[in-house]
């Protein structure tokens, strides 16, 4: 777990909106007064259905995308209002690993030439031997032999080109990584390959990981603390054991009851399926998001947001006006 | 024995049958056990995923599959051949005229007869051939690394940069392009030099047209993000990732795009505003000849069956450059 | 008990420019009637394949080589495909991972189940108009009157499925194949779409084949499992024993390194290296490469599936075999 409690980087009241496809006037809400803190060297899960925003957000924090209205804080640093110049530096603490490994190499360049690009990109190293020693030890670090550094992304599996891309992202020696789905490309006994990887570069590089995805099982194997989504709103933030024992969030306890257990003597009750679907993120309902799916759903959820409550000693919060007890 | 590789006498790297069956039996014991470097190796072995196709290997499936396009390019390569080397191929010196023998027909001496002038119309072919194929490839070749530059900055940076050109796209592709070209043969005059530039000048809109929705494209890819998330710069974004990306259907651009430069110098020639006497190319030979239509047709129809034989065979290279390149029509 | 398909030793290979593919070898799957029956794998086990082989939608290279398909006692193989396309849709439904591209783009949704029901059913059209209407709300779409007027790129991915499924209640299959019927849907839809093939199932009495590769989907409906791999089904039995106590090393090591929702485990096992090429198949067992429990036999000799007891537990395993021969001879002495 995470001893020491300092903040490596924080949001609060995050907002992103898009210009809607085909109208002017309209805008899709992706996200929406998102504020929390990331500590240094845990892993946060961010969970939630497609669509919900989790990717929109994990771009926004390394400021792949540029912000609507909030503020993002990294080290005591507000980098939001920073220009690309003054923000170059601290491009290298922040890197993304993506989930299609198809997608995120460039299918024209050699391992050589994909790990070279971003130390050259900063200028990390100063002589062509160093780059070569350095490019080397990035394919050990991952589990790629050596002699395949003249290869190019086809040539390799899935589950290869995935190593290829952490070794990239690591390049730079990065404080924080956003790993935005990057096992639910994979085949299952490839992504556990990925997970183990992942968590045994968090411990020897001291790394501190936002874990996209919409896999609850996975979430819960790799997370320190769950952060959980819906329509571009926070619903749930806590210790994952704290929520995967005893979802608050009825938006929570739908979704940890929807994931198929394998485990034929465990099989679902047709009671703990949540009906109905995904609203518009162009209009999204009033006041809580979740209300037109939410079976607790009263006048109040539709008249009023609801506020941030912490709801007990581990600093758990639930954005819901009637948390489950 | 029949497949060495993967037998375990070479897999474990030369360790004896015991030792292997040993080793396994351990391993049976302690599944979870990490693996050795041995064991990464054969599973590496067992696993060459090595489907690479290159692009030897799609020339290399384009020729066997499609016969077509090989005959076409051997064509084109004679054709060019003879082209260059036209001073030792031609049998006779294509100025020289002879008085007395015009107007021949096809005979040993001039395979395909002479002309008013009594030139041999075969070496004025070969001679012919090297201002229509000139004319064929670089006219392309400069319009098509105009058109991409200029895709590519207007794909990649959007806006106000992308609204221009591709309203210059637009006026320059509302005309027909032989009046277009027309036009400015007219205003600039005839000669070799300008027919390059009034070519140029009518093709690059549509290369343009196609690298930009293809950098369109290509920008929302990963890689390109994961780039940028490295802080590599957008002119390295460019010309790095997003050309070489680009380079397919450049090639296919280029080889569809030769015959129309071939047709276009062919119709300007035709038309008295191409070459120049006593410069020759078929287009003019066709021209020259159509007077003598009835007494002597060999004189504008070997020229003419040359240039229908060339563009035809680039159209065919082209379709089957094409159909390599696209993953989705081949297999 | 009358089974709906028997697919007897199904071979469909792919003749490539590198060489003969062997997508599918040699695989013997049964669906019982009334049966959720699932084939699960990792990409490229031939699963996909198999199902597109029942349907005869293999296109070249590729090639059904041997076997028979008995579809209620009848050899769709040697159907010609005149009858295929009646079969097809009417008494076998499929339906895939990407609905978008079984459904016609250019039909509103109403237009294109009514017509279904018309195909099926001698009724008037505003009978059928209101028959669509209620498969639409049993199948959970919300506003189904508003719905039928939607094209199927109004809708969502989930609908869009539901909407197959509904088409398959209206044409009451003997059979539904269902091609990885949920990978694209995030999980709160994917338990409503696995209810409603329960309950097609259970009311209609309709067989299914589900093609998967999430163990999670497999125990939450199937009954009978088949799990393949390089081509070849490599363990069967029903879904208690699966997950109970898998037999096969390759089954075995997915189950052990799969996340658990209901478990922590410090690190997952997972199993080395990557799926053999199909082109180049060790000589042995296929999965002889990645096995921890590899023999010396495993290398050079392809093992057969073989049925254990009598309680129809196949297996395609020569460490499986020894350990329960010596069982076998440890429980006579």
């Amino acid at each position: 777990m995470v001893d020491s409690k300092k903040v490596l980087l924080s949001c609060s009241h995050l907002t992103k909106e898009f210009p809607a496809e085909g109208s002017k006037k309209q805008v899709v809400h992706a996200v929406t007064d998102v504020s929390f803190p990331i500590y240094e060297g845990e892993t946060l899960a961010l969970v939630g259905e497609s669509g919900c925003g989790k990717s929109t957000l994990g771009r926004l924090l390394i400021r792949l995308l540029p912000s609507t209205d909030g503020s993002i804080i990294y080290d005591g640093k507000d980098i939001t209002k920073l220009s690309e110049k003054a923000f170059h530096p601290l491009r290298r603490d922040m890197q993304i690993i993506f989930q299609d490994p198809y997608a995120s190499l460039d299918p024209r360049m050699n391992v050589e030439a994909i790990l070279s690009e971003p130390l050259k990109a900063n200028h990390v190293v100063s002589s062509k031997a160093e780059l070569q020693e350095k490019v080397l030890s990035l394919m050990d670090m991952v589990g790629i032999q050596r002699e395949y550094l003249h290869r190019f992304p086809h040539q390799f599996s899935g589950g290869q080109r995935q190593r290829i891309g952490i070794a990239r992202a690591l390049a730079l020696e990065p404080r924080f990584v956003v790993c935005d789905e990057p096992v639910s490309a994979l085949d299952v006994s490839i992504q556990s390959q990925i997970l183990n990887l992942l968590s045994d570069l968090q411990k020897e590089r001291k790394l501190t990981y936002l874990f996209i995805s919409h896999d609850l099982s996975v979430v819960r194997h790799i997370s320190n603390r769950v952060s959980v989504m819906f329509l571009g709103k926070l619903c749930e933030i806590g210790p994952t054991e704290d929520i995967y024992s005893a979802p608050k969030h009825p938006y929570t306890k739908f979704l940890l009851s929807s994931v198929p257990n394998p485990d034929p003597t465990k099989r679902k009750q047709d009671a703990e399926l949540l009906m109905g679907e995904m609203p518009s993120p162009m209009n999204p309902p009033s006041g809580c998001r979740f209300r037109t799916r939410c079976p607790y759903a009263d006048k109040l959820c539709a008249e009023k947001e609801p506020e941030e409550k912490i709801v007990d000693a581990s600093g758990r919060k639930v954005y819901c006006h009637h948390p489950l007890s | 024995m029949k497949l060495l590789r993967y037998h375990p006498e070479t897999a474990f790297g030369g360790q004896s049958k015991e030792d292997a069956l040993k080793s396994s039996v351990k391993k049976a014991l302690d599944p979870e056990k990490t693996l050795t470097e041995k064991d990464k190796r054969r599973i590496e072995l067992a696993s060459e995923i090595g489907e690479q196709e290159t692009a030897r290997d799609k020339f290399r499936v384009m020729c066997a599959e499609n016969k077509l396009a090989a005959f076409s390019l051997v064509v084109i390569l004679i054709f060019i051949f003879m082209a260059i080397f036209a001073p030792v191929v031609a049998p006779y010196d294509p100025t020289k005229q002879d008085l007395i023998h015009r107007m021949q027909g096809m005979s040993r001496e001039h395979i395909f007869g002479t002309d008013q002038l009594g030139r041999d119309i075969y070496s004025r072919m070969i001679y012919g051939a090297r201002v229509s194929i000139a004319i064929g490839l670089l006219p392309t070749f400069v319009s098509i690394l105009i058109g991409t530059v200029l895709g590519l900055i207007s794909g990649y940076f959007g806006g106000v940069v992308d609204f221009i050109i591709m309203r210059l796209c637009d006026i320059t592709m509302a005309f027909p392009s032989l009046l277009l070209a027309m036009v400015v043969m007219y205003t600039m005059g005839a000669g070799i030099i300008n027919i390059f530039l009034a070519l140029t000048l009518v093709s690059w809109a549509g290369t343009a047209r196609v690298i930009r929705s293809q950098t369109l494209q290509l920008r929302e890819m990963e890689y390109i993000e994961a780039a940028r998330s490295m802080g590599v710069s957008s002119f390295a974004i460019m010309f790095r990732h997003i050309l070489p990306n680009c380079l397919p259907n450049l090639i296919v651009l280029f080889t569809l795009n030769i015959p129309g430069s071939i047709l276009s110098e062919s119709s300007l020639s035709f038309l008295g505003i191409g070459a120049q006497a006593p410069m020759t190319s078929w287009g003019l030979m066709v021209s020259d000849g159509k007077q003598y239509l009835f007494t002597n047709p060999v004189i504008a129809i070997a020229p003419g069956v040359a240039i229908l034989i060339l563009a035809l065979a680039f159209n065919f290279l082209g379709d089957g450059v094409r159909d390599a390149m696209d993953p989705y029509l081949s297999k | 008990m009358e089974n709906t398909l028997e697919i007897k030793h199904l071979k469909t290979y792919f003749h490539t420019m590198k060489g003969v593919v062997p997508a599918v070898d040699d695989v013997s799957i049964t669906v019982p009637k009334g049966k959720i029956v699932g084939i699960v794998g990792e990409s490229g086990c031939g699963k996909s394949m198999t199902a597109m082989s029942v349907m005869q939608l293999i296109r070249k290279p590729g090639k059904i080589e041997g076997g028979q398909i008995l579809f209620k006692g009848e050899d769709l193989l040697e159907k010609s495909e005149k009858e295929m396309e009646k079969i097809r849709g009417d008494r076998i439904s499929m339906i895939f991972q990407e609905p978008m591209t079984s459904l016609n783009p250019v039909y509103t949704i109403g237009h294109q189940v009514t017509e279904a029901i018309l195909i099926h059913e001698k009724i008037e059209k505003g009978e059928a108009e209101k028959r669509a209407v209620e498969i639409l709300s049993a199948v959970g779409i919300p506003e189904p009157e508003k719905r039928m007027k939607s094209y199927p790129h109004q809708l969502s991915g989930g609908l869009r499925q539901r909407v197959m499924i509904g088409m398959a209640m209206v044409m009451k299959p003997d059979l539904l194949i269902a091609d990885e019927p949920t990978t694209a849907l995030d999980v709160t839809i994917e338990a409503q779409i696995l209810h409603l093939m329960r309950k097609l199932r259970d009311e209609n009495g309709t067989s299914i084949l589900l093609i998967t590769h999430n163990m999670g989907v497999v125990a939450e409906v199937c009954d009978d499992v088949y799990v393949m791999y390089a081509g070849k089904v490599m363990e069967h039995t029903d879904v208690f024993t699966l997950f109970k106590q898998a037999e096969h090393p390759y089954t075995a090591g997915l189950l052990r390194s799969i996340p658990r929702i209901d478990a922590v485990k410090d690190r997952l096992y997972s199993i080395p290296g990557v799926v053999p090429n199909l082109l180049h198949l060790p000589a042995g067992c296929s999965f002889s490469t990645r096995c921890p429990y590899a023999m010396d036999r495993c290398y050079e000799e392809r093992p057969e599936l073989v049925c254990l007891e009598a309680e129809k537990h196949e297996l395609r395993c020569f460490s499986c075999m020894t350990k329960f021969e010596r069982e076998a001879e440890n429980g006579r002495f």
